[in-house]
């Protein structure tokens, strides 16, 4: 059997092994092409939602997964300044790991990476999740906002970048339209504009899907967290992935119809400022930082645990 | 034919019948779907059709990771 050829190797006549095969839009890609065809993806993806300029100072938020440390090398590659920023969130081997990876890239890149340590500012998230009702995954997601938007400002950066990609937006997007919440899906975007004490976010990932994405980190030789973090393992984000991914096998191509239809044709109807949801936003009479509430969550779970 | 291979940071082994076994069937086998999985065999990302040996260093990867 002959091996298949690179479509784009092929019109140029240069062969090249196929390595990626993207059925969501029929192309067989040797890695050469493929990593063209993403950064070109991706610029474009940047340049459509006006996420940013070359004038912007990006700060990465890095995991030390495939995604954000991706996104990093990625951001770099088309010739950003970014930064990345590291909340170490002290849970055993895996956050060590994590950690070393970031440093690994920022390195590599010759940037800078910020780090917060959990263990120092307020508690490991272990320790955390035994004094509120909140799920572990919201605990992370709440703290880790929180300190992103914090040290992005403090630091002088205009524009924050997290590594959300194709799976991770359709998923949130399947879950809030199984149950029409309608607030959230007013807020889904690609970019968050800046607002007050919050700063711009964006999600240059967001057409990107998960398998694209680790191939991306892969080919680039970047090394990134292997195991599942210890405390995701029943996330009901992983039983929508899988749901999705079950329906693109049978029909390739339906995540990024799904989420760039959403985009085009019902975001423009939903896509209003954070002020006409009826959620008033107000500073923490405590720390000063932005919360829908009189004390934020992080300063509430200070005051549970007597830190403050 | 016995094939070993690393998945999420752990070593697995998997017995096969078989003399021979494409990278598709090893992610068959394990239950994983390349929609979202693939396989890197010597350090290189491999094409689902491509044979792969036992005594080749084998790394599957699944995509999907949340929380």
């Amino acid at each position: 059997m002959t091996p298949p050829k690179c479509t784009i190797c092929k019109a140029k006549k240069t062969y090249f092994p196929v390595q990626v095969v993207l059925p969501s839009y029929n192309l067989k890609l040797c890695r050469e092409h493929f990593l063209e065809w993403l950064e070109g993806r991706v610029a474009h993806t940047i340049k459509k939602y006006r996420m940013f300029t070359c004038e912007d100072k990006i700060l990465v938020a890095v995991s030390g997964g495939k995604d954000s440390l991706g996104l990093w090398f990625l951001l770099h590659r088309l010739g950003y300044e970014a930064d990345g920023l590291y909340i170490d969130l002290g849970i055993p081997e895996y956050s060590a790991e994590s950690r070393e990876h970031a440093q690994t890239l920022a390195n590599r890149l010759g940037r800078t990476l910020h780090v917060v340590d959990m263990r120092e500012e307020l508690a490991p998230i272990g320790e955390m999740r035994n004094w509120t009702r909140k799920p572990p995954c919201s605990v992370c997601g709440t703290v880790k906002r929180y300190y992103m938007n914090r040290i992005a400002r403090e630091k002088g950066y205009t524009v924050l970048a997290t590594g959300h990609n194709l799976d991770d937006e359709t998923a949130v997007l399947w879950n809030n339209t199984l149950h029409w919440n309608m607030e959230y899906l007013a807020k889904q975007y690609p970019v968050l504009a800046a607002q007050g004490p919050f700063l711009k976010k964006v999600k240059p990932l967001c057409l990107v899907s998960e398998k694209e994405s680790a191939l991306y980190t892969i080919f680039n030789r970047i090394s990134y967290v292997k195991p599942e973090c210890p405390y995701s393992t029943h996330a009901s984000s992983l039983e929508n992935k899988r749901f999705l991914q079950q329906l693109e096998e049978a029909r390739p191509g339906t995540k990024i119809t799904f989420y760039t239809g959403f985009l085009k044709n019902l975001s423009p109807l939903l896509h209003e400022p954070l002020k006409s949801t009826g959620v008033s936003l107000a500073l923490c009479k405590v720390c000063g930082e932005p919360t829908t509430t009189e004390i934020c969550f992080l300063c509430q779970l200070k005051q549970k645990m007597g830190k403050i | 034919m016995e094939i070993r291979y690393e998945y999420r940071g752990e070593i697995h082994t998997l017995q096969q019948e078989t003399k021979k076994m494409t990278a598709g069937e090893l992610l068959q086998a394990i239950g994983l779907s390349p929609v979202y999985a693939f396989v890197v065999c010597d350090g290189e990302v491999v094409d689902e059709g491509r044979d792969i040996s036992s005594a080749s260093s084998i790394e599957v990867i699944n995509a999907i990771s949340g929380g």
